[in-house]
C-alpha cells in the first residue's frame, strides 16, 4: 500500500474512533447516571388557576413529600414515589381564595416551591 | 445499541457523501487520474471543494425555488457527482509529470507523521470529551439557523442580520437533513473537528509545496496540530462552535494553495501551462467559497492578497512585463473566465451573501470604535498564539527575509500572511480596520506555525556552530513545554451537567406550555446553555428575548434597548412596567440563585416551574 494511502487511512481511523467516542458521551447530560442531583416541579397549567403539578425526577432519591399551602397555612399533604428519569402528575382540586397558593415539595434536603397568586 | 451503530454508520456515509465525494469527483473531472496532485492533496482538498460545491448546489436550489428536502438534497448532490464523473469519463487527460518524490517520506518521517497525527487527534479528543455537550453560545446561534433550514426546507434570510453567512450553516443542515442526526448530539462538533484537522493537514501540504522540504512540513504539523492543540483557534473553537473561523481556516490555506500552484511557474521561469490556469480557476472557486462562508476571513484574506501582490510586484519589479504578460494569459483563459463568470453570476444574481446587503463592510472599515478594536499588545498576542510560537514566528520571518526567494510566490504568501495579520491585529488604525483585534489575532497562529517550522529547520539543517545548536535545543525544549502545557491548562475539570439538563428541561416545559402569542424572556448571564433554548422553541432567532451581558447595557458606543434588563432586574420598576406593556412579555426564565428575590414579593407573577438552576415565572395580569 502506498505511504500516503496509509497516512490517510490512519487519519480516517483515528478520526472515526474519536468521533464515535464523542457520540457515545454526548448525551450524558440526559443520562440519570451522570445527573443524580436534581428534580423539577411545575404546574401542569401555568396560565389557569389549576393547581395540578408535575414532579420530574433526575435524582437518585425517589421519595417526595408535597404540601399545599394557602398563605402560610398547610391545607393538604401527600407522599409520592417518582422513579429516576420519570415524571408524575399530582392532581389537586381548585380552591377559591385570594391568597397565595403554594406547592412545596421536599426530597431529602432539597425543597422546591411553585406558587400562584 | 443496534440503533446507535446504524445511526453512526449512516452518519459517516452521509459525511462522506456530503463532505468528500463531491470534491473528489470534481478533482477527477478536472485532473483525471493524473498525478498533478498527490493522494494526500486530493484527500485534503476534496473536503474543501465539497464544502464549496455543496453550497453552490443549494444556491441553485434557492434560485429555482426547489424545496430543500432529504430527497432533493440527495438528488442535487448525486447529480453534481454524476456530472463530474461523466466529465471524467468523457474527457481525455494528458499524462502529467508529477513530483512524486515530494510526497515520498523516509521511514522515520512516515512514523513521525503518524505520531503527530495521533497526538493531535488524541489531545483534541481529550479536551472535547468534557466540552462536547451543547452548551456553547455561538454553536447554539449557528445550529438554530441550520435547524431552521432543515424545518423550513429553504435557505435562511437571517432576518436581515449581517452576522450570519449561509456557508456556515449549509453543511450542518444538509448532514442533518440526510442523516436525521439531532442538533443536540455530537454531530456539529464532529464536523468541526474534522474540518479543523483537515485545515492542519492543508497547511502542512501548503508548506511542503512552498518550501519543498518534508521536514518543514512535518514540523508545521507539530506547531499547528500538536502544540497549542487546544487553545483558540483550535479545539476551543471546535467546542465553542466558532463555525466561520474553523471553516475559514480550511478554505483560506486551500485558496492560498491554489494561488501558489497557479503562479509557481514564476519560480522556474517556465511558460504558463494549462495547469496554472486550472489552478487559478480553482483558486477563484475557493475564494468565492470563502466569500460565502465567513466575512471576517474574507476581509483578512483580501488584505493579505493585497500585500501578496504588492510584495511580489515590488520584489520582481525588473520582471514586471513578463509577470503581466503571464497573468494576462492565465486570467484570459477559458477555464478561469468561465469559473469567474459562474461565480460572479452566483454571487450577484443567484445568491448574494447578506453581509454584502447588510452593510457589514462599512462597519468593518474605519477608525477603531472600541477599546477591544484598538489593537493587541505583544503580551496579548503571546497569550493568544503562544509565547514560544510568536518568538519563533518572528525569528522565522527574519530568516525568511534573509533567504527570501523572490520568484517563489509561496514565500510571498507566507510572509504577507504573517505580516498582514500581525499588522491588522496590533495596528488596526494603520489599515482602518474596525474589528475586534483578538478575533483577527487568532488567525496569526497559522502563518506563525509555518514560520516556526521554517526557523526550526533552518537552524538544524545548517552546520551551525555547536553553541547555536545547544541554545536552540534549549529553546526547543521551552517550545515543547510551553505548547503542551498550554493545552494542559485548558482542560476543564469534569463539569456538572445538571445545569445543562435543567435548561433543556425548562425549555421543553416552555415549548409545551406556551404558544407563539406568548413572549418569553430569559437570562443569558446565569443560565447555562441559554442560547440553545431557541433551538427547542424554534419560534425565531430572537425568540425568546434575552437579558444580555450586563456590560453591554453600559456600552456607550452601542446604545441598546434596556427592557430586557429592566424586566428581569427590576420587574416592579416603572420602566419595567412600560416594557411589559410594550413587549407583552409574560414568561420569564431566570436562575433562582441570582434573580428570584425580586419576583417573590410581586403579586402579578406566579412561579410556575422550579428546579435548582431555573425558575420560570408567569405574569398573571
Amino acid at each position: 500500500m502506498q505511504q500516503q494511502t496509509k497516512i490517510i487511512l490512519f487519519f480516517i481511523i483515528l478520526f472515526l474512533a474519536s468521533s464515535i467516542y464523542l457520540f457515545t458521551i454526548d448525551s450524558r447530560y440526559n443520562d440519570s447516571a451522570y445527573n443524580k442531583n436534581w428534580y423539577s416541579l411545575s404546574f401542569v397549567e401555568p396560565k389557569t388557576d389549576s393547581l395540578n403539578f408535575t414532579i420530574e425526577n433526575f435524582s437518585a432519591n425517589t421519595n417526595f413529600h408535597w404540601e399545599l399551602l394557602t398563605g402560610k397555612e398547610k391545607i393538604e399533604t401527600g407522599d409520592v414515589e417518582v422513579q429516576t428519569g420519570e415524571k408524575k402528575e399530582i392532581g389537586l382540586s381548585r380552591i377559591m381564595t385570594d391568597q397565595k397558593m403554594t406547592v412545596r415539595v421536599s426530597s431529602g434536603d432539597d425543597i422546591q416551591e411553585i406558587y400562584k397568586n | 445499541m443496534l440503533d446507535f451503530i446504524f445511526n453512526q454508520v449512516l452518519f459517516y456515509l452521509i459525511l462522506a457523501f456530503v463532505l468528500f465525494i463531491p470534491g473528489y469527483s470534481l478533482l477527477l473531472a478536472i485532473f483525471g487520474h493524473s498525478k498533478t496532485l498527490s493522494t494526500l492533496e486530493k484527500f485534503a482538498i476534496s473536503f474543501g471543494l465539497s464544502i464549496v460545491g455543496v453550497d453552490f448546489i443549494f444556491f441553485a436550489f434557492s434560485k429555482a425555488n426547489i424545496a430543500i428536502t432529504r430527497l432533493s438534497s440527495a438528488i442535487g448532490i448525486a447529480a453534481f457527482i454524476l456530472i463530474c464523473l461523466a466529465i471524467f469519463k468523457i474527457r481525455k487527460f494528458s499524462n502529467s509529470t508529477a513530483d512524486e518524490k515530494l510526497f515520498s517520506f523516509s521511514k522515520n518521517q512516515f512514523i513521525l507523521i503518524l505520531l503527530l497525527i495521533f497526538l493531535s487527534i488524541f489531545i483534541k479528543t481529550a479536551y472535547l470529551t468534557d466540552t462536547v455537550f451543547p452548551t456553547a453560545t455561538d454553536m447554539g446561534h449557528h445550529m438554530y439557523w441550520a435547524k431552521w433550514m432543515v424545518e423550513n426546507h429553504q435557505l435562511p434570510t437571517y432576518d436581515g442580520m449581517p452576522d450570519f453567512i449561509i456557508g456556515e450553516h449549509i453543511i450542518f443542515a444538509t448532514v442533518a437533513t440526510l442523516s436525521g442526526a439531532s442538533f443536540f448530539s455530537a454531530f456539529p462538533i464532529a464536523i468541526l473537528f474534522l474540518v479543523n484537522l483537515l485545515s492542519i493537514l492543508m497547511v502542512s501540504i501548503l508548506t511542503l509545496r512552498i518550501f519543498k522540504e518534508k521536514n518543514i512540513a512535518i514540523l508545521s504539523l507539530l506547531f499547528l496540530g500538536v502544540l497549542y492543540a487546544v487553545s483558540s483557534p483550535q479545539a476551543k473553537f471546535v467546542s465553542g462552535g466558532v463555525v466561520g473561523n474553523i471553516l475559514g481556516n480550511l478554505l483560506l490555506p486551500m485558496s492560498f494553495y491554489f494561488y501558489y500552484r497557479a503562479f509557481s511557474f514564476f519560480e522556474t521561469d517556465e511558460k504558463v501551462s494549462g495547469q496554472s490556469k486550472t489552478f487559478l480557476a480553482l483558486a477563484f472557486f475557493s475564494t468565492f467559497g470563502l466569500l460565502y462562508t465567513h466575512h471576517l476571513t474574507v476581509f483578512i484574506f483580501l488584505f493579505i492578497l493585497t500585500l501578496i501582490v504588492a510584495i511580489f510586484l515590488v520584489l520582481n519589479i525588473k520582471n514586471l512585463k513578463n509577470i503581466f504578460t503571464s497573468l494576462f494569459k492565465i486570467i484570459f483563459s477559458p477555464q478561469v473566465l468561465a469559473t469567474l463568470a459562474i461565480c460572479l453570476i452566483f454571487f450577484f444574481w443567484v445568491f448574494t451573501p447578506n453581509y454584502i446587503k447588510g452593510g457589514a463592510v462599512d462597519t468593518a472599515v474605519g477608525a477603531p470604535s472600541k477599546e477591544t478594536r484598538a489593537g493587541l499588545t505583544i503580551a496579548n498576542l503571546r497569550s493568544s498564539i503562544g509565547e514560544a510560537r510568536i518568538a519563533l514566528g518572528f525569528l522565522g520571518l527574519l530568516v525568511l527575509a534573509i533567504g527570501f526567494k523572490r520568484k517563489n510566490f509561496g514565500y510571498t504568501i507566507v510572509a504577507a500572511w504573517a505580516i498582514m495579520i500581525f499588522t491588522m491585529s496590533t495596528q488596526p488604525n494603520l489599515l482602518l480596520v474596525n474589528l475586534p483585534s483578538s478575533r483577527i489575532g487568532n488567525y496569526l497562529s497559522y502563518p506563525f506555525a509555518i514560520l516556526s517550522a521554517y526557523t526550526f529547520y533552518f537552524v538544524f539543517k545548517n552546520k551551525a556552530n555547536q553553541f547555536l545548536k545547544v541554545s536552540f535545543i534549549v529553546i526547543a525544549t521551552f517550545v515543547l513545554v510551553d505548547g503542551i502545557s498550554d493545552s494542559a491548562y485548558s482542560f476543564k475539570n469534569k463539569e456538572d451537567l445538571s445545569p445543562l439538563a435543567q435548561t433543556f428541561n425548562a425549555s421543553t416545559y416552555l415549548a409545551n406550555h406556551t404558544t407563539t402569542t406568548d413572549e418569553i424572556l430569559k437570562d443569558h448571564n446565569y443560565i447555562t446553555a441559554d442560547s440553545w433554548m431557541k433551538i427547542i422553541l424554534m419560534r425565531g432567532y430572537k425568540y425568546p428575548q434575552s437579558r444580555g451581558f450586563f456590560k453591554r447595557y453600559d456600552d456607550a458606543t452601542k446604545p441598546r434597548e434596556m427592557c430586557t434588563l429592566h424586566m428581569i432586574s427590576t420587574p416592579d420598576s416603572p420602566e419595567a412596567k412600560l416594557c411589559f406593556a410594550d413587549t407583552n412579555t409574560n414568561f420569564i426564565a431566570i436562575n433562582p440563585n441570582f434573580d428570584s428575590a425580586q419576583f417573590l414579593k410581586l403579586k402579578n407573577f406566579d412561579q410556575v416551574y422550579s428546579s435548582t438552576g431555573i425558575n420560570i415565572y408567569y405574569k398573571n395580569n
